[in-house]
């Protein structure tokens, strides 16, 4: 992305939105643009896929969401492809990434599961580990959040 | 909580129009005024249930790449080590995991794979460990919304 205004535009919306009746019109303000060549521009990050969405981030424990786990699952590189649309469908599983393994860590795909209750949580790897045949993984479940914030992409401009 | 607030959750989760009034927009879904909708969202920020309402942006798309990294970190460390790699504002997550063999794992964001990498090696200078790097190869999901409407929370994140 090089045109500068898109770039301006992009880290202007990773701020919080205001909340007024028109928040656009605010930020057009701000950056000094016509409210709708703004959302125009950001109408066409979104149909070209730059742009998921604008939604909310929430606070998964204040939103009920008590509990959530890292599962590590070591599984046969020709059939991370397979496992991994699996654990994708399962409605515990928010992210589902296959990694490089390392020497020492033979872990090669990785899982975020959440649920309200610790017994959610376990119900799912158990239900993950038999729909997948997996039975190499291990849980690090989190102990403590150290930092948490939505990235500010292009903030130099 | 009550449902009014649970309906404008699932409904912001989905994402805002791109509009002049993307509020008045969604209120008629909730069954509220655009006031009483946007009083809402305010007062459900004020309890910290949102932590930011933003853009969600896909990082490949924009030139960045993001990896997840891990460090070995003791316990009387962890404080100095943690703020040292918080400090860093290409990280966006960082969390104590209860591993004995890597118990901090964060995200590093960055432009292009070069800035990831040279972020990395910064990040174990000014923290004094050794960062692993697992970057990722393929992603199968990343779609974080929580369905908070009929008992929908002890259902977990819908697909």
């Amino acid at each position: 992305m090089r045109d500068p205004l898109d770039r301006r535009i992009v880290r202007a919306l990773c701020d919080d939105l205001p909340l007024s009746p028109t928040p656009f019109r605010e930020i057009a303000q701000r950056l000094g643009v016509e409210e709708k060549e703004l959302l125009r521009r950001v109408q066409r990050m979104q149909e070209t896929g730059e742009m998921r969405r604008i939604g909310v981030a929430l606070h998964h424990v204040k939103a009920g969401y008590m509990h959530n786990v890292m599962v590590v699952w070591d599984v046969p590189d020709d059939e991370t492809a397979r496992v991994g649309e699996l654990m994708a469908s399962q409605r515990e599983v928010s992210h589902c990434y296959c990694r490089l393994r390392q020497r020492d860590w033979p872990y090669n795909l990785y899982t975020m599961i959440h649920a309200n209750s610790e017994e959610g949580v376990l119900r799912a790897v158990r239900e993950i580990a038999a729909r997948t045949g997996c039975s190499e993984y291990r849980l690090l479940s989190t102990i403590r959040e150290l930092k948490k914030a939505g990235m500010k992409y292009y903030s130099e401009t | 909580m009550d449902g009014t607030d649970r309906r404008i959750l699932n409904l912001l989760q989905n994402g805002l129009p791109v509009c002049d009034r993307p509020y008045l927009a969604l209120a008629g879904q909730a069954g509220v005024t655009e006031e009483e909708f946007i009083a809402r969202v305010a007062r459900l920020k004020e309890d910290g249930i949102i932590r930011r309402i933003s853009a969600f942006f896909q990082p490949a798309a924009l030139g960045y790449r993001s990896t997840l990294c891990a460090a070995k970190v003791p316990e009387g460390d962890l404080d100095r080590v943690a703020a040292a790699i918080n400090a860093f504002p290409q990280v966006t997550h960082n969390y104590l995991r209860d591993n004995d063999q890597y118990n901090v794992w964060f995200t590093v964001i960055a432009e292009g794979e070069q800035g990831v990498s040279r972020t990395v090696r910064e990040i174990e200078r000014a923290a004094g460990v050794e960062v692993r790097d697992f970057s990722s190869l393929a992603f199968y999901k990343i779609k974080v919304n929580f369905d908070m409407e009929e008992g929908g929370r002890n259902e977990g994140p819908t697909g």
